[in-house]
């Protein structure tokens, strides 16, 4: 089964990890902009993570055969930074032009600030003036407070919620967001957030209409192969295969498709071992 | 259509024909002139293409009823027939505009056309917007072109092959551009994603006249993405042209370091001295402790500079499996002329059926 990877930071993972992914059945993944688990003192380093992120991330993805896009943003943590925030918020215009860039986020609440507030609604706009869809991170203290608050917002701004993906659902936010016409995703994680039995008693509740699942796989415990690891409970609970495919292929890439930028085309056809990048020092180990 | 002639000698009245006459032109009307993709030589009557990169845009044909040719004289025509190309070929912008057209449906055609007159105009808000675009408007695949572009006033050419059509796109924005492209080139560089940064290079391949924008190469060079250094250093005489003695040989050993072919750097015969074979022979010793192989390019630019037993390791490769590790073996030693391999080049050319290697193995010895 084809998997879309709508949310993982491949910048911190290692090689081995996209090997897997791909074995796994991952043809895309897509990376949003986070923070980094350490605070980042000047915008400098923005620049370098968006370059990376862009490139280099792109680069070392297609080793492995997987198309690898992304989501640029000032994140909601760093959104508090002073040192940070305005400088961030001045270089996504020319970022958000870039060919991968499927959208904006992460955006949202950490700890539901005035300030994240601001940069969230800014953020909306500059969504909106660069026609690209959001992808909104959910906090993980007072979660429900948070939905709330974001959902305001983008009615405040009046900001379309068909091209609004809601991330880190759980059973509480899911009866808050269900009905606003946003996507929603749940984030797989071995300990915290959701797991895959949770996972699939939210789909059998609620459907698979603008559902997408991700591992979220960061710098923290986490797994980037929850995706498929969830198909395979999903199989085990008897979920038809063409509802799996829904929540783990079509959703997520029809969500990102409305950036337009998408190649629906590209995507479907493997990365090619012409394009694959002859002697490269990485696949030939420790030689660069 | 252009008709070409050459002979040895003159004709015998001022308006009497020449003594082989020969018409020549990709889809010439009368199809008299056949695809010529290698060089002939039976002796009496030598033929070379006209080769524009690896693109065969006509032949001459050189008769005599007297001389009997030898392969100095095939390779001294192949070098002319080169710059006679190059002398032919349209400008970088017109040929852009030829590759990319025939690729892209109209829609993204217009587009493209629209960015270059807004270039022409000299608008370069323009330019740095269609920059990222490029790729979404036109597509990233490979060009497939077998051809070059010829900048304007540097009798030099830039091999298309390893181009995508974003590629393409961009480049001929930048040569459309009326301001400083080189410079703006530089500033693509360096707030490009992967893909702008390469059309970026490929563009100061093009248009790069002073070493203004070499810190983009350097930048590049020094990235493990290959699709980056190859576009910095490969079929880009830029680098080769502005990179000083040091920087250039750590880049060429880098090229064979991570497989890209040491031939593909232009310049690379031109500026080898006797530390880039030190370097690239050490490396390929590296190589030989480990049991592993060696790039086969090697051998013709380490012969420039041999260091003492090239030779005898290099008739050791004259009967390597790999018809390209013989054929750049023989080319070597053809090259550093120690008479001492003669016995080993004459017994491999009793033995070798490869018409390449062959050829190769008679002007070695010749």
């Amino acid at each position: 089964m084809r998997i879309f990877e709508p949310h993982a930071h491949m910048f911190s993972r290692v090689t081995d990890d996209y090997e897997q992914m791909a074995l796994a059945g991952i043809v895309g993944v897509l990376e949003p902009a986070f923070w980094l688990g350490q605070p980042r003192t000047s915008v400098g380093s923005f620049v370098d993570y968006f370059d990376a992120i862009i490139g280099w991330e792109r680069f070392r993805a297609e080793q492995f055969g997987i198309r690898h896009y992304c989501t640029l943003s000032l994140n909601p943590k760093e959104a508090n930074d002073d040192r940070v925030n305005e400088g961030v918020l001045a270089l996504l215009p020319r970022y958000l032009e870039k060919d991968g860039v499927l959208g904006v986020g992460e955006i949202g609440f950490d700890d539901i600030t005035p300030r994240e507030e601001r940069y969230l609604a800014a953020q909306l706009e500059l969504a909106r003036a660069h026609d690209l869809p959001a992808l909104v991170h959910t906090p993980h203290r007072d979660k429900v407070r948070g939905v709330e608050r974001t959902l305001a917002i983008m009615r405040e701004v009046n900001f379309p919620p068909e091209r609004v993906l809601i991330d880190h659902n759980t059973e509480q936010t899911v009866p808050l967001v269900i009905d606003t016409g946003c996507t929603m995703g749940f984030s797989i994680y071995p300990d915290t957030k959701m797991d895959e039995p949770r996972m699939v008693e939210i789909l059998r509740q609620w459907g698979t209409d603008r559902m997408v699942i991700n591992s979220a796989a960061d710098w923290g415990k986490s797994d980037p192969l929850k995706i498929p690891k969830t198909v395979n409970l999903m199989r085990q609970k008897g979920m038809a295969e063409h509802e799996i495919e829904k929540v783990v292929w079509h959703n997520p890439v029809s969500f990102f498709a409305k950036s337009g930028r998408l190649d629906l085309r590209e995507l479907d056809t493997p990365v090619s071992p012409g394009q694959l990048f002859e002697g490269n020092s990485i696949l030939r180990g420790p030689r660069a | 259509m252009l008709k070409l002639a050459a002979a040895v000698g003159h004709r015998a009245a001022h308006d009497g024909p020449w003594p082989v006459e020969m018409a020549w032109g990709k889809g010439s009307a009368s199809g008299a002139a056949a695809p010529v993709p290698e060089l002939e030589n039976d002796r009496a009557t030598l033929t070379v293409p006209l080769l524009l990169g690896e693109d065969e845009v006509g032949a001459v044909v050189v008769s005599s009823g007297v001389r009997v040719f030898g392969g100095v004289d095939a390779d001294d025509l192949a070098l002319q027939c080169r710059a006679l190309a190059r002398a032919l070929a349209p400008e970088p912008l017109a040929a852009l505009r030829d590759e990319v057209a025939r690729r892209v449906p109209p829609p993204a055609r217009e587009w493209l056309e629209a960015g270059i007159a807004a270039a022409a105009r000299g608008e370069r808000e323009r330019i740095l917007t269609a920059f990222p675009a490029m790729g979404r408007r036109l597509g990233r695949e490979p060009l497939g072109s077998r051809s070059a572009l010829v900048p304007r006033d540097v009798d030099l050419d830039v091999p298309l092959r390893s181009w995508r059509i974003d590629d393409a796109g961009r480049v001929a924005l930048l040569c459309g551009f009326s301001g400083d492209a080189e410079t703006l080139a530089r500033e693509l560089y360096f707030t490009g994603d992967l893909r702008e940064r390469c059309g970026a290079l490929r563009g100061l391949a093009v248009l790069g006249r002073t070493p203004g924008a070499i810190d983009a190469v350097r930048d590049a060079i020094r990235s493990s993405a290959m699709e980056l250094f190859e576009a910095a250093l490969a079929d880009n005489p830029y680098a080769g042209r502005f990179l000083p003695d040091d920087e250039f040989r750590h880049a060429v050993l880098k090229a064979a370091f991570v497989g890209v072919s040491i031939a593909r750097v232009p310049g690379v015969e031109a500026r080898a001295d006797a530390e880039l074979s030190r370097m690239l022979l050490s490396y390929v010793t590296e190589r030989e402790v480990a049991g592993r192989s060696v790039p086969p390019d090697i051998w013709p630019v380490a012969a420039l500079h041999p260091t003492p037993g090239l030779p005898g390791k290099l008739c050791g490769y004259l009967e390597h499996p790999a018809a390209a590790h013989r054929a750049a073996a023989a080319q070597a030693l053809g090259r550093i002329g120690d008479r001492r391999a003669h016995p080993f080049l004459n017994d491999r050319l009793t033995r070798e059926d490869d018409r390449t290697v062959r050829r190769i193995l008679e002007r070695a010895l010749a």
